[in-house]
């Protein structure tokens, strides 16, 4: 199982603060899964052009993705994926 | 160019008079922090003490500031800081800078002390020192109200101080519209050494671009520029900059306890998110902005703006407080006592851990509850007690250092160069780590934000964890921040503009010979202006480009940066390389050549 939390505008979307995943592979794999969960809205934000995907903030255990191997980083049993929007400045 | 003035008032001599700007400077220095810099280093006398009659204080509009150049409404206010001994260039924005700059002025320079509290009331071409006893005392909110009152110009604007910076409180702040601040480096305090309670403009001059044409295509190109980028267009307007909460705390970059951890487990109950369902009221935004970031809140008994990022982690996670209600209380206060929400948290953190310790001993808190990590009860009464100068809030009035180092445990102070850190964990983000050590004004994340490629990545995404390339980008990101704090312009539009975008609005607004090299090179040329400042008034590099002994020895104790601790070591001396200066830090004789500064 792969836990999956989500912030700002994305809970809007998911309408939903977390959730579990069953998923194997890689983060583009379980942005896959959660795509067909979610439907066209969280689909078009996160996969579908490369640009669209410039606009979210992903965090796997607490490491920016781009950091670890980007999409095609590999998840394992109890990871723990946060999705942001793209924010900035405090 | 603008024929915008300087206005000189003298307190001790109870006089006000117009000046013409150097040209030489305003091409060299643009305006704003830089031409203010330049002012100052002029001026002052070397070794004066910033609570005496001897220094001075200047607000300081860019050339920008008033147009209609998105967020061309900020001013800077800049003097000889009372809590680092440096120099202090601290940054507003709201409608009061876009007021003075309409009214006709670029610069106003205060100095001198009056013999009994005085505001500047300046109105157009007109500017007159008046009488402020019945205000002195009185909180920024009920001065504010007092002072438009008395002018009788609704639309007159007040940037004033509260009893923090009447009491010279060196973590005072300015507040202008009652909700914004001139926060860091005790400005406040300095205009309280003057007897100065506060200053309303009015102005109803309008800008004139230096070629209309030129301008409307360059910021026809910066909106769209705004409006597509996903932070300007979307992220700041829709959350805030508090939607950084929850980013800080999954990277376990978001200290807690006074950096005694960095991860919060209670930090999503005063998260942005959690601040949209809750205490929100609105949206807010200073003089021609299109991005909005301002936040409108209210709780049961009062109305007001903010906490800001910044502010939600000085006083909540910081000091162990999970909830919003007191956050958003304690932040309210420091705008109506006139205390800079960043050096207030980190100085109450820091009590609580020398209380906790037993190093603040109970009787020291008469009757206030005990300085427990995680109150939020401690918190509201001590931030009004320290904005109040009373009590033991007269000795954490002092900063977080001077507390420390009364209870001799300076150590618990988390601060540089006496001021306190900024929201962002150094030792899992290591390029702000530099930013934080170098910084001229003490510990700060808007002198260079890093942030935004370490963690938002942009406009490039590095790695928090590596050291490697963040002296350039550092050197990069510093000069830029020194060229638009100059200019007049807010530093969140940096998230989609760049600097060919600022040398074009700064050419064809305010006719400046610039494009985007000679642009870095201003900004080079005051960063090192303040270094040379700083370097007169006795600073030493080795001693104090560092950062607290916390963040270079204990590591993190658990979560995703477990076990970092900052390696500023790895990029200082790069840096000094990058900028032209020696080993030591100090700016070589061929660079300052270079830089056309004599
Ligand atoms: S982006 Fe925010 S802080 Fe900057 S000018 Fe706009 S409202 Fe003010």
């Amino acid at each position: 199982m792969i836990r999956v939390s989500f912030f700002g505008m994305v809970r809007g979307i998911v309408r939903e603060k977390e959730t579990q995943v069953e998923a194997e592979g890689t983060v583009a794999d379980l942005l896959e899964v959660l795509s067909g969960r979610y439907g066209l809205r969280f689909g078009e934000k996160v996969l579908k052009t490369p640009e669209r995907e410039l606009q979210l903030i992903l965090i796997l255990n607490g490491r920016h993705i781009e950091h670890i191997g980007g999409l095609a980083a590999p998840l394992k049993k109890g990871d723990h994926l946060a999705v942001f929007p793209l924010v900035g400045g405090g | 160019m603008q024929e915008k003035r300087l206005l000189r008032v003298d307190l001790s001599a109870g006089t006000v008079k117009q000046e013409p700007l150097n040209p030489d400077w305003v091409k060299q220095y643009i305006g704003g922090r830089g031409y203010g810099t330049k002012l100052l280093y002029e001026e002052l006398k070397p070794g004066t003490d910033p609570l005496s009659e001897g220094n001075k204080l200047i607000f300081a509009t860019g050339p920008l500031t008033g147009s209609n150049v998105p967020t061309g409404g900020r001013y800077m206010v800049i003097t000889k800081s009372p809590l680092t001994g440096f120099i202090a260039s601290s940054n507003s924005g709201g409608y009061w800078g876009a007021e003075m700059a309409r009214a006709g002025y670029m610069m106003i320079l205060v100095e001198g002390k009056a013999k009994k509290p005085v505001y500047l009331w300046i109105n157009d071409d007109k500017a007159e020192l008046r009488d402020a006893s019945s205000l002195w005392g009185k909180d920024t909110h009920e001065t504010t109200d007092a002072l438009l009152k008395e002018v009788g110009d609704p639309k007159a604007r007040v940037a004033c101080i509260g009893p923090a910076g009447e009491k010279l409180s060196p973590i005072a702040c300015i507040v202008n519209e009652k909700h914004r601040a001139a926060g860091r480096s005790g400005v406040g305090a300095v205009m309280g050494s003057k007897n100065l309670k506060a200053v309303v403009v009015r102005g109803s001059g309008s800008f004139k671009a230096a070629d209309p044409e030129g301008l409307r295509e360059t910021l026809k190109a910066a909106m769209q520029k705004i409006k597509e980028n996903g932070v300007t267009g979307e992220g700041l307007p829709t959350y805030g900059t508090a939607v950084l909460v929850n980013i800080l705390n999954q990277l376990g970059s978001y200290p807690y306890k006074n950096f005694q951890a960095s991860q919060h487990e209670g930090a999503e109950k005063h998260s942005g998110e959690r601040l949209a369902e809750t205490f929100l009221t609105g949206r807010t935004n200073c003089f021609a902005c299109p991005i909005g970031c301002g936040r409108e809140t209210a709780l049961e008994d009062k109305k007001g703006e903010g906490p800001e990022y910044e502010t939600l982690w000085a006083l909540g996670s910081n000091c162990g407080v999970d909830d919003l209600e007191p956050i958003i209380r304690a932040n309210y206060l420091c705008n109506e006592l006139g205390l800079d929400t960043i050096s207030a948290g980190g100085t109450i953190s820091a009590a609580m851990e020398l209380y906790e310790k037993g190093f603040i001993p109970r009787e020291d808190l008469g009757v206030g509850p005990e300085l427990k990590f995680g109150s939020g009860d401690a918190l509201v009464y001590w931030t009004e007690k320290m904005g109040k100068v009373e009590g033991l809030g007269e000795r954490m009035a002092q900063g977080s250092y001077r507390l420390g180092e009364y209870y001799v445990h300076p150590e618990f102070s988390i601060s540089v160069k006496k001021q306190e850190l900024p929201a962002y964990d150094p030792r899992g983000i290591q390029g702000i780590g530099l930013t934080y050590a170098v910084s001229n004004r003490g510990a700060c994340h808007v002198r260079g934000y890093l942030i935004s490629p370490e963690v938002l990545g942009i406009p490039e995404k590095l790695d928090p964890w590596v050291t490697e390339g963040k002296a350039q980008w550092g050197k990069i990101f510093h000069d830029l921040t020194a060229a638009i704090d100059s200019s007049g312009m807010c530093l969140f539009t940096s998230f989609a503009l760049g600097a060919g975008d600022y040398a074009d609005m700064l050419k064809h607004g305010a006719g400046f010979d610039l494009d985007a090299d000679s642009l870095l090179e201003a900004g080079d040329r005051i960063w090192t202006l303040e270094r040379l400042f700083n370097l007169r008034e006795g600073l030493d590099p080795a001693k104090d480009d560092t950062l607290p002994v916390r963040l270079l020895k204990e590591p993190i104790p658990d979560g995703p940066a477990k076990g970092k601790v900052s390696r500023i070591g790895e990029m200082i001396p790069e840096y000094y390389k990058l900028r032209g200066w020696d080993e030591k830090g100090v700016p070589t004789p061929s660079k300052l050549a270079a830089l056309g500064i004599r």
